[in-house]
């Protein structure tokens, strides 16, 4: 057996910042195009925020045409990364539920799913029997939801794990454990970059580094604005499998529009969103809360026990599953909500592929594919615009 | 919200947390003693779940004398016992994990269920940690079929359930207990056919003199068992491991294979015999229960004569964690002798600490266990020096054998995960779901660490474990949502 | 081969758990995982795929591995459950 070290190449076309789910899968994607990539990550693959994501790639959650739009071509580019890949990961268009509790949150419901069915997104309005029968779990307090099939379950881990090895097989060099420690500027072009286990000459830096983005960019002289926002989610035990499809609470909605829910929302600093899923193995993952931390990852009491009470609400039967872990991560938000991709237009060999807040996992084969065309000079103006770096600065 | 306050809590109410326990409440702090059986006692001083099962074998008695005075004076004290509780996680004021870090003013939420006297959490200002320790099983060939179980199952089945293995029953291991619970079984005329022990006889007699302080209180017990052994002519084969069960996963063990090991525990497969047997009863040593100190972020250790980690403590056994200090076989298995004494001792420094004790007044009470406790330190040193963790005892696995019983992992996983680029324990369970399941990692992360380090030429000690976040130990949803009811209530 | 109760250990209060339907002698005081050993029920649990049966392991409710289904709720430690008369123990879904 060879000794692990964490290969360190002197000079590389591209370095890509970040081994998640951004980095790993624009590392596959870009290395299948040809390109000679080396992915610096400072631990393993996939242990930032990938390794909490609530596991889902939703579509009906979306609220405006463009979200919806970006929703779509994501899910549709994933469709194509898990066809083409020739090792599996979990992926499946199981659907999703968005499930009310009440007749407030059903009008809620149906005046979303008029406007989503406005935009072509396939959604059916369903009542109380009929939510039951899509997912028997459900309990007798769900008066109705809004069933979209084309919705998709992931599993994070699986996705890293299998777009890592396919892009060793392409020649991709993954130095894990290995943490960049400066880059080198002269003028608008990078000349290298210094990693703990040495320098790697390359002229194109790809910032996938997630929460701690705004740190890289620093030290090629740029600035970068990404805050952190805490979800704490569970994971359970493996159960049979009893369920198909994401279960969304109304108050998800509430909760990422950090409107006050009607629903018993303890606090204003911590707001919860119950989505649950069952992942292939049996476990359930239920997902999440969103409380502004700043960078601390620690589970909170509090958010234990108000995840597991807002659960069993919606899906009373699932109360004697056991709770195996809690987990916690940090989701990277841009200033206005939208992924931050494309070349610094000082620097233009620092290309930003960062800021997808609480998507990162549905977006990451679009974040690969929109990186690919910012190599090409293909992007789409449309997305030009919506994801410059520059579009902050006065 | 308020919840009961105690000065001090202690986790764990075996012989150290009863002993801690009892010095602490002569001070005249408030003290709760939480334990998650059904009475106290741990697994020294074990009795019948309940009073219907009458049996107690010899040595149950024995040590019932002992128990019942040492529960005479602990009921004449203030001392609040929280029974058959499970700590599932520790917070501080603010609800959130202490991840190595308690201020001085700070205190520690400890969260248990189920309730007791409708209470689900207690505050603390200091915490003793006497967790104890689990029996440590190494993978071999066929390890997940009934019928494979550990020592210490067969001796909680024969004291607390008045139970006897059926049919012919191997024992092995390394380290005293499995001589126990053989000599144990043979007096209710069990069939043990052999018991299998990793050290060689003459293992740890150059170095015994350091070893008699903590000898003397035990000799006898080790030297019976060896006359049953004998008497009932039950080989005794020393330098010899389990090298495969023979049998299914739906009928059980039906027989074993067997052989010689070396001195650094590499199977000597040439010189594999084979048993009928029913009951392949094997672990080598112990694991310390480290998931609530780890959980509190101290500082750990890994104990290479253990092969597993245990929590770094100073003089005062308090860890890296103010105010969080550990007593008992979770630091050193020496058994209950020094258990008890670590629990005077982790009292004597939470009294100190806490300041109803003066330095003076601390350092009194210490010289007085002082030398007696270190003799049953050097024993505990010098038993674990003849049964040391032999690395080689990794080599009797196979590619196909389990080492994540829970997630089903095979060696072969392991190695492939490694060969892909894991470097730790949570590359590994990333790419293969090892330490995923049931147990929480508590049956795996050592072997696979031990794994890990043999592949790759690294120390098994320089190797991170991975964060432990709550709850340290699986809790049904409905418990952690009354919880919040409770609390919403309120 | 079933595990053996120490001879007049236990007072006389006997009574029925169903396992899988079928009728198995406990004794007060028992804990399902000796019910059904006693009963020479080593599988306590069939896992579904190619995870190995639920069986007893540690005997402390440490190392979860024997967990069976009782009175429809799955996943309980048999080793640290206490039977009852009339319980209903399922050793697979």
């Amino acid at each position: 057996m060879r000794t692990i070290d964490g290969l360190t190449p002197k000079q590389s076309d591209l370095v890509i910042i970040g081994g998640g789910v951004i980095g790993t899968v624009t590392a596959y994607w870009l290395a299948k195009a040809g390109y000679k990539v080396v992915v610096v990550e400072r631990k393993d693959i996939g242990s930032g925020t990938t390794s909490a994501a609530a596991a889902a790639a939703l579509l009906q959650t979306k609220t405006t045409p463009t979200k919806l739009a970006l929703a779509n071509e994501s899910l549709h580019l994933l469709d194509q990364l898990h066809r083409e890949l020739e090792f599996s990961f979990e992926y499946e268009h199981s659907g999703s539920l968005l499930a009310a509790t009440s007749d407030e949150e059903m009008t809620l419901i149906c005046e979303m799913n008029e406007k989503l069915r406005s935009l072509g997104l396939e959604v059916e309005l369903l009542d109380g029997a009929q939510a039951r029968q899509y997912m028997p779990i459900l309990g007798d307090c769900i008066v109705g939801g809004s069933y979209s099939p084309k919705d998709a379950q992931i599993n994070p881990l699986e996705l890293v794990v299998a777009c890592e090895r396919a892009a060793k097989n392409l020649g991709v060099i993954f130095s894990t454990y290995n943490e960049v420690i400066g880059i080198e500027v002269c003028g608008d072009r990078i000349d290298a970059i210094q990693t703990k286990r040495g320098r790697i000459l390359t002229d194109t830096v790809i910032n996938a580094a997630g929460v701690w983005a705004t740190r890289i960019a620093e030290m090629a002289g740029l600035s970068l604005v990404i805050s952190p926002l805490k979800g704490e989610l569970l994971v359970t035990e493996r159960m049979p499998l009893s369920m198909k499809g994401t279960l969304i609470a109304a108050s998800y909605l509430l909760s990422k529009t950090g409107a006050e829910a009607k629903s018993n929302q303890r606090t204003v600093e911590r707001t919860i969103g119950i989505t649950l899923v069952q992942l292939r193995h049996g476990n359930f993952i239920v997902g999440s809360t969103r409380e502004q931390s700043g960078f601390d990852q620690r589970n909170s009491r509090e958010g234990i026990n108000e995840l597991s009470y807002q659960l069993l609400k919606l899906v009373p039967s699932l109360s004697n599953v056991h709770l195996l872990r809690a987990y916690a991560g940090l989701r990277p938000l841009s200033e206005d909500g939208f992924p931050i991709i494309g070349r610094d237009n000082k620097l233009p060999g620092f290309i930003f592929a960062v800021g997808f807040g609480g998507d990162g996992l549905a977006m990451s084969a679009l974040a690969a594919q929109t990186i690919l065309d910012v190599l090409t000079d293909s992007v789409n103006p449309y997305l030009l615009d919506l994801f410059n770096p520059s579009r902050f600065s006065t | 919200m308020n919840y009961p306050f105690f000065d001090l809590a202690i986790i764990g109410g075996g012989p150290a947390g009863i002993a801690a326990a009892l010095q602490s409440a002569s001070a005249g702090i408030s003290v709760a003693l939480l334990d998650e059986g059904t009475q106290l006692g741990g697994h020294y001083y074990k009795q019948p779940f309940s009073s219907t099962i009458t049996h107690l074998s010899f040595s149950q008695s024995k040590k019932m004398a002992e128990f019942d005075s040492l529960m005479a004076v602990l009921t004449k004290t203030n001392i609040k016992i929280f029974q058959g509780v499970h700590v599932w996680g520790i917070f501080n004021k603010e609800g959130k994990t202490i991840n190595g870090k308690s201020n001085t003013d700070d205190v520690f939420r400890i969260c248990f269920e189920p309730p007791y006297n409708s209470h689900d959490c207690i505050e603390a200002k200091a915490l003793i940690l006497a967790t104890g320790v689990y029996d440590r099983p190494i993978p071999f060939p066929g390890w997940e079929m009934p019928g494979v179980v550990t020592p210490g199952a067969v001796q909680i089945q024969l004291e607390k359930q008045a139970l006897l293995p059926g049919g012919k029953v191997l024992v092995a291991g390394s380290g005293p207990l499995q001589f126990v619970v053989a000599a144990e079984l043979i007096r209710y005329g069990v069939d043990v056919i052999a018991v299998l022990d990793t050290s060689s006889f003459f293992d740890g007699w150059k170095t015994i003199f350091s070893a008699l302080g903590g000898l003397k209180s035990r000799w006898l017990e080790g030297v019976q068992a060896g006359i049953t052994l004998m008497r009932n002519r039950v080989p005794i084969l020393f330098r010899h491991a389990v090298f495969r069960a023979i049998g299914d996963n739906q009928n059980g063990v039906q027989g074993v294979v067997y052989g010689r090991i070396d001195s650094t525990g590499i199977p000597l497969f040439q010189t594999a015999r084979k048993a009928q047997v029913d009951v392949i009863c094997c672990a080598y040593g112990f694991s310390p229960s480290i998931a609530l100190s780890l959980h509190l972020g101290c500082k750990h250790k890994y104990d290479p004569f253990l092969g597993a980690w245990k929590p770094c403590y100073d003089d005062r056994l308090q860890t890296s964690v103010d105010r969080v200090f550990v007593a008992g076989d979770v630091t050193k298995v020496g058994g209950k002798p020094l258990a008890l004494l670590q629990g005077r001792w982790a009292a004597i420094s939470v009294l100190e600490r806490l300041g109803a004790w003066t330095k003076e007044t601390a350092e009194e009470e210490r010289a007085i266990i002082k030398s007696v406790m270190r003799r049953e330190e050097q024993f505990a040193q010098w038993l674990w020096t003849r049964y040391r963790m032999l690395p080689g005892l990794l080599q009797i696995a196979d590619e196909e054998t389990l080492i994540c019983r829970c997630e089903g992992v095979r060696l072969a996983e392991i190695r492939a995960s490694i060969e892909d680029g894991a470097a730790d324990l949570f590359g590994i369970k990333l790419r293969t779901r090892m330490g995923m399941g049931q147990c929480q990692g508590r049956y795996c992360f050592s072997t696979t660490a031990m794994l890990l380090a043999s592949y790759t030429g690294k120390n098994v000690s320089d190797l991170d474990l991975p964060t432990i976040r709550p709850p340290i130990i699986p809790v049904r949803l409905k418990q952690l949502a009354a919880d919040r009811q409770v609390k919403i209530d309120n | 081969m079933s595990a053996i109760r120490i001879p007049k250990s236990r007072q006389d209060k006997s009574f029925d758990i169903e396992v899988d339907g079928i009728k198995v002698l406990a004794y007060e005081g028992e804990t399902v995982a000796t019910a059904l050993q006693c009963a020479g029920i080593k599988v306590f649990f069939k896992q579904e795929g190619s995870l190995p049966p639920n069986r007893l392991f540690c005997g402390m409710g440490t190392c979860r591995q024997c967990l069976v289904t009782i009175d429809d709720q799955v996943n309980c430690l048999a080793c640290q459950t206490l039977a009852y008369p009339g319980m209903k123990v399922r050793t697979s879904l």
